[in-house]
């Protein structure tokens, strides 16, 4: 990673102006569901306490300080005092109270709600006074405090009288006008125009002294990479947010500064429908293990790290990516592309080979399944054939279902109906509880078989145990070892073979300072009150990667 | 006669308007998935809040109860809520379709003002050196797909000059003339493709006209070549090009769909696109219902300029 | 000229597996997105240098029209990101697609006379009736409606079944325009003299229509049929745009022209924008093929009376 440039004097003034893929739909916290949406009110609100992107520990941020009980169940937070909303307002513990009744509230079916339940309990917040709440855990929960990183406090006069009336989902849309919205975040909206720009301006009240430096942060709604590369090489937009590898090349040629800062925590993986709706010759070759594990060894992640992102990608042997340091398992063995391996599990499982090479099961039923892609993501498009080819390697005919993305969920989430599926999953938090409905049994993203009421083999209520283990568990490295056993089985039993983790890719143009980019979200922005404008002197250019 | 007729017209309107919108709804709703399948892969939201959200929103229903519920709703001229947006359908569109008028209305204005005089001149000078180089440019244009010049526009004139690609309002401006500098592009691609198809016909139906007999005949009665033109030729000329013309106001809005997401032009395209993908089903039918009203209405023009400028097809009208 | 050549490209791109030198769908990992191959001419015949050693270029080798031996590669236009031959390619891309287009016509084509010659010519319900549908028809924007479809049907769609499914769509969206501006001239057609007057000669309706009114339409028929025919590679590449194309690893020209809205293939080497060209060419040629048919006026002057 780039060593951070030398601390230069911020100086206040100017306008960033950043690309989104599509407009955010709603400046609604509650209603936030799309990536725009987040991005624009991640600048707009500020929580109690969050996860520092750079050194991933909880720090203070409306909060002063706080207090955690012996027996972890209670945190008594104290805010900072003098805060003020961006309209001018106070901000106290009534805020407080009353976002996370909000967020609680079953009635309002927030995107912020599941997060605060713990083992199927409610958290609850009580004020102590006008500087201080105090909020109890239904149960002991290792992560506690990044419960409340991404909740944002809300305006308490401003959104009171629409809690009231039911009519929260209604307010706050983009066409709201500026004056009736009000938030903690270093910026509030200045304009929006429509299928154009959100312009947001400086919160002169936020908490930070002399922050945010710039004047104004405009959100382009430019659309796809390709338009946004466009509008960057033209000087329009000051920030690439994650750029693709096969846009490097041409990126650098026009001399840009493009960095490249290591995997992510996102991981491609090809899922094995492994639910009781798969055909019945699909359920019966991706019920054995050795089958499974035969897929995966004939696949050559090597190639696709090459053909697909250019090399600037790494291979997975488990689900945790290399970027994830504080919790990937690095003793699991590497997997290379092994036919033979591929072959020899097969042969033992009583699969043959005709004359042709095709391969065939017990019964004598050809091998023949499909890959599902979702269409709108071109690098998981790109790997499909890859794979395809390789398997065919192993006489196993593999067709590839290019579907919508949203029927590809569908398909593979709710209904069931599907072979296999290459998705994209992770990227939010490096904590294994974030993920945890993957793993668990009886989660509701336990992507190879979802909607199980109890674990359909042994590995899988070994891995329930496990990670009911580790919520719990308030020791780092014990905490630690137990998800690395959880990583083990995963690789071992691949109910989704794991295949590759992007590295995160951004750019910015010179005259951006303080610029810090990490692997976490949000890329580029996490630290957008820091930033400021003013051109490097000509002997000051930082060195290109 | 006439009123009976466009009274029958509006009744056959208001039927063909409800059968597009049945048509669309059952589309939207065959199609596997709904919005809130997006929230399904961020992995701390519960299927049981996803379920919520979607009896909040009325997704639970089948279709056909929704779809009258919605004929009811229209009725009371209340086109109901995006479900994206959380905004009444009504205030997210007009911006958008004044967009979208502006960049269809100047690459069709665009389009015909190349056209008339071209095929104008093509026509009466046939097979004449102008006409050959004429029918070849219309030719190279229908050659070239309409989406790969846009595509090859923008990246020639986005890594070669300066000129603003994409968008409507370059940052920190808010003049006419940028906006203006935005349009020129799309509305180029857009006349391109416009062009050669009216241009042929034009050529075709003056070439027509102006060898027909009568017009051989009132030349040899000396009447001066601008008054054959005028009172003879365009008349006839005219005929396939008022149907065109109907259609062209039809399909002013949605031409420019794919032109639009190119070049992230803010009208109606990618926000319909997005809503088609979202399943937002009536952010989706009410551009859908204008678009139908307006080809409608189009039709009608054209086939009301047919009976008046074509007295041989009045009487079997009557 | 043009329709030697024409037939020509035609019958290169409908034996595709004879004129390509590989199959659509050969990788070569470690060759991915190479420049086209230079050939060298070595006394009079063309070669390729590769690695210090000398291939010649053997004619009728193997089944194809040309090919090199292993472990040369013959890349006319250069290899795409997996390392596949791009001219093959796009010999098998527009096999899929020139069918396609024809087939589409021909089923918009008869759509649409029959539609538009009823409407003309029947009574005055039928022409109503059918105008509205044409007006529903063309409210249903195909691109929207091929979309809808390719989302609802089952997961696995062989290349035969997503062909018949644009075929189709394109069909369907395409007969209104041709039926409304051949519904517009017959109903003119029908007014002129001499087929008043053959009519009050006795003659039927079909026959009128034969005689009379079809002739002139043929020149209106072989226009719109030309508008049509580049429709499917059109909507293709529109699907492909939107991430729905033909699926992997069958190539089709549609696909080939919406990869090239990425930068990073236009910018990678030469070869890939030859398809686009050779495309334009192709249509262009269609195009042209238009100027030599009879124009309406000598077929016109024929049925007249006068």
């Amino acid at each position: 990673m780039q060593a951070a440039p030398a601390m230069r004097t911020p100086i206040r003034g100017g306008r960033l102006v950043i690309a989104q893929k599509a407009e955010p739909k709603t400046l609604n916290p509650l209603l936030s569901r799309d990536i725009p949406s987040r991005e624009v009110l991640g600048c707009l609100s500020a929580d109690l306490i969050s996860i520092d992107r750079q050194t991933q520990t909880a720090e203070p941020v409306l909060a002063e300080s706080w207090r955690v009980s012996p027996d972890g169940l209670h945190y008594t937070i104290k805010l900072r005092p003098g805060l003020h909303f961006s309209d001018g307002q106070p901000f106290d513990a009534d805020d407080v109270v009353f976002s996370f009744t909000v967020f609680l509230d079953d009635k309002v079916h927030a995107v912020q709600r599941d997060p605060l339940i713990i083992n199927g309990k409610l958290i609850t917040v009580v004020k102590l006074d006008a500087r201080t709440v105090r909020v109890d855990l239904p149960a002991l929960y290792a992560p506690a405090e990044r419960i409340f990183d991404s909740v944002p406090m809300l305006p308490r006069h401003l959104l009171e009288r629409p809690y009231r009336d039911g009519k929260l989902s209604q307010v706050w849309n983009l066409n709201t006008k500026p004056e009736s919205m009000a938030g903690m975040g270093p910026f509030r909206v200045k304009e929006y125009k429509a299928g154009e720009h959100i312009l947001l301006e400086r919160n002169p009240y936020y908490w930070k002294p002399h922050q945010p430096y710039l004047d104004e942060l405009e959100f382009l709604f430019v659309g796809d990479e390709d338009a946004q590369i466009a509008r960057f090489v033209s000087g329009e937009t000051d920030i690439l947010n994650r750029v693709s590898a096969r846009n490097v090349g041409l990126l650098r040629a026009r001399g840009m500064i493009v960095q490249d800062l290591g995997p992510s925590l996102e991981y491609n993986v090809l899922v094995f429908n492994l639910t009781p709706q798969a055909s019945p010759a699909a359920k019966e070759w991706f019920q054995q293990k050795a089958f499974r594990q035969a897929v995966s060894a004939a696949i050559d992640r090597d190639s696709i790290v090459q053909l697909v992102y250019g090399g600037l990608a790494s291979p997975l042997s488990g689900h945790v990516s290399p970027g994830n340091r504080a919790w990937v398992n690095a003793n699991l063995p590497a997997a290379k592309q092994s036919l033979d391996r591929a072959k020899q599990l097969l042969k033992n499982s009583g699969f043959t080979w005709n004359d042709q090479g095709e391969l065939h099961d017990r019964t004598g039923r050809r091998v023949e399944f499909t890959i599902a892609t979702a269409a709108s993501s071109q690098e998981r498009s790109a790997m499909a054939p890859l794979v395809q080819d390789d398997l065919k390697k192993l006489g196993m005919k593999v067709e590839i279902a290019s579907l919508e993305f949203r029927s590809m969920v569908d398909r593979v989430l709710n209904t069931h109906q599907y072979d296999t599926a290459i998705m994209g999953l992770g990227g939010g938090d490096p904590d294994p509880e974030f993920e945890s409905n993957v793993w668990r049994s009886d989660g509701g993203m336990h992507i190879w078989n979802p909607g199980e009421t109890s674990p359909g083999s042994a590995w899988e209520a070994e891995i329930d145990k496990l990670m009911t283990e580790q919520a719990v568990e308030r020791s780092y490295p014990k905490r630690r070892k137990l998800y690395d056993q959880v990583q083990q089985i995963i690789a071992d039993e691949v109910p989704i073979i794991c295949l590759a983790s992007p590295h995160v890719l951004v750019a910015a143009r010179p005259h951006v300072q303080n610029f810090r980019p990490v692997i976490f979200d949000h890329y580029t922005l996490w630290n957008v009150d820091e930033l400021f404008i003013q051109q490097p002197k000509a002997k000051e250019q930082p060195t290109a990667r | 006669m006439i009123v009976r007729r466009l009274l029958r017209r509006l009744l056959h309107t208001i039927l063909l308007l409800i059968v597009v919108s049945a048509v669309w709804f059952a589309l939207l709703a065959a199609s596997p998935g709904d919005y809130f399948d997006l929230q399904r892969l961020d992995p701390r939201v519960s299927p049981e809040t996803i379920q919520k959200l979607r009896v909040d929103y009325g997704l639970n229903k089948t279709w056909p109860i929704r779809y009258l519920d919605w004929l009811r709703s229209v009725t009371h001229g209340d086109m109901r809520v995006s479900i994206v947006y959380n905004q009444p359908v009504t205030q997210l569109l007009p911006p958008r379709v004044a967009n979208t008028l502006l960049l269809t209305v100047a690459g069709t204005l665009l389009a015909w003002a190349f056209a008339i005089p071209a095929g104008l001149w093509a026509g009466v000078k046939q097979n004449t050196s102008i006409d050959r180089l004429f029918t070849l440019v219309a030719a190279v244009l229908i050659a070239i797909p309409e989406l790969l010049l846009g595509i090859l526009l923008v990246y020639w004139v986005a890594t070669n000059t300066h000129w603003p690609v994409g968008g409507m309002h370059s940052t920190r401006t808010n003049s006419f003339t940028d906006v203006l500098q935005h349009l020129l592009l799309p509305a180029i691609v857009l006349a391109a493709g416009l062009f050669p198809v009216l241009f042929q016909h034009l050529r075709t139906s003056v070439a027509e006209a102006s060898s027909a007999p009568f017009v051989r005949s009132a030349k040899s009665l000396g009447i001066p070549p601008h008054r054959i033109w005028l009172r003879y030729v365009l008349p006839v000329a005219a005929n396939p090009m008022i149907s065109l013309l109907g259609l062209s106001i039809g399909g002013l809005w949605s031409s420019s769909l794919l032109i639009e997401v190119i070049f992230g032009w803010p009208g109606l395209g990618p926000l319909f696109v997005e809503a088609v993908m979202a399943k937002d089903t009536y952010l989706v039918l009410t551009p859908v219902i204008c678009s139908a009203v307006v080809l409608a209405i189009g039709n009608l023009l054209a086939d009301l300029f047919l009976l008046w400028n074509d007295p041989r097809i009045r009487t079997t009208a009557a | 000229m043009i329709r030697p050549l024409m037939l020509c490209a035609a019958v290169i791109l409908l034996c595709a597996p004879f004129f390509a030198p590989y199959s659509e769908d050969e990788q070569n990992r470690s060759r991915a997105q190479e420049n086209p191959t230079h050939i060298h001419i070595r006394g009079a015949r063309p070669v390729i240098i590769e690695g210090g050693q000398t291939y010649p270029i053997r004619f009728f080798t193997n089944g194809h029209f040309f090919g090199i031996s292993t472990p040369a590669r013959i890349f006319l236009f250069g290899s795409d990101e997996y390392g596949r031959d791009v001219f093959s390619r796009f010999l098998f891309g527009g096999r899929v697609s020139v069918a396609g287009g024809i087939v589409a016509t021909l089923l918009a084509l008869t759509l649409g006379l029959s539609i538009g010659a009823a409407a003309g010519l029947g009574f005055r319900w039928l022409d109503e009736l059918l105008m509205r549908t044409t007006e529903l028809f063309l409210s249903l924007p195909w691109l929207y409606l091929l979309l809808a479809l390719r989302a609802i049907l089952p997961l696995q769609l062989s290349t035969t079944a997503a062909f018949w499914l644009v075929t189709a769509v394109i069909a369907l969206s395409g007969w209104p325009r041709p039926a409304r501006l051949i519904r517009g001239m017959v109903l003119s057609a029908k007014e002129r003299p001499y087929v008043q007057v053959a009519r009050s000669l006795g003659a039927s309706p079909s026959y009128l229509f034969r005689h009379h009114i079809l002739p002139q339409l043929r020149g209106l028929l072989w226009a719109q049929a030309l508008l049509i025919l580049p429709q499917f590679v059109l909507a293709d590449m529109a699907l492909s745009f939107l991430g729905l194309g033909a699926g992997e690893p069958s190539a089709s020209w549609g696909g080939m022209l919406a990869a090239l809205r990425h930068f990073s293939v236009l910018e990678s080497h030469i070869g890939h924008w030859a398809p686009a060209l050779l495309m334009v060419c192709f249509f262009l040629g269609m195009q042209l093929l238009n100027r030599r048919q009879p124009s309406p006026t000598s077929v016109k002057i024929s049925g007249t009376i006068q």
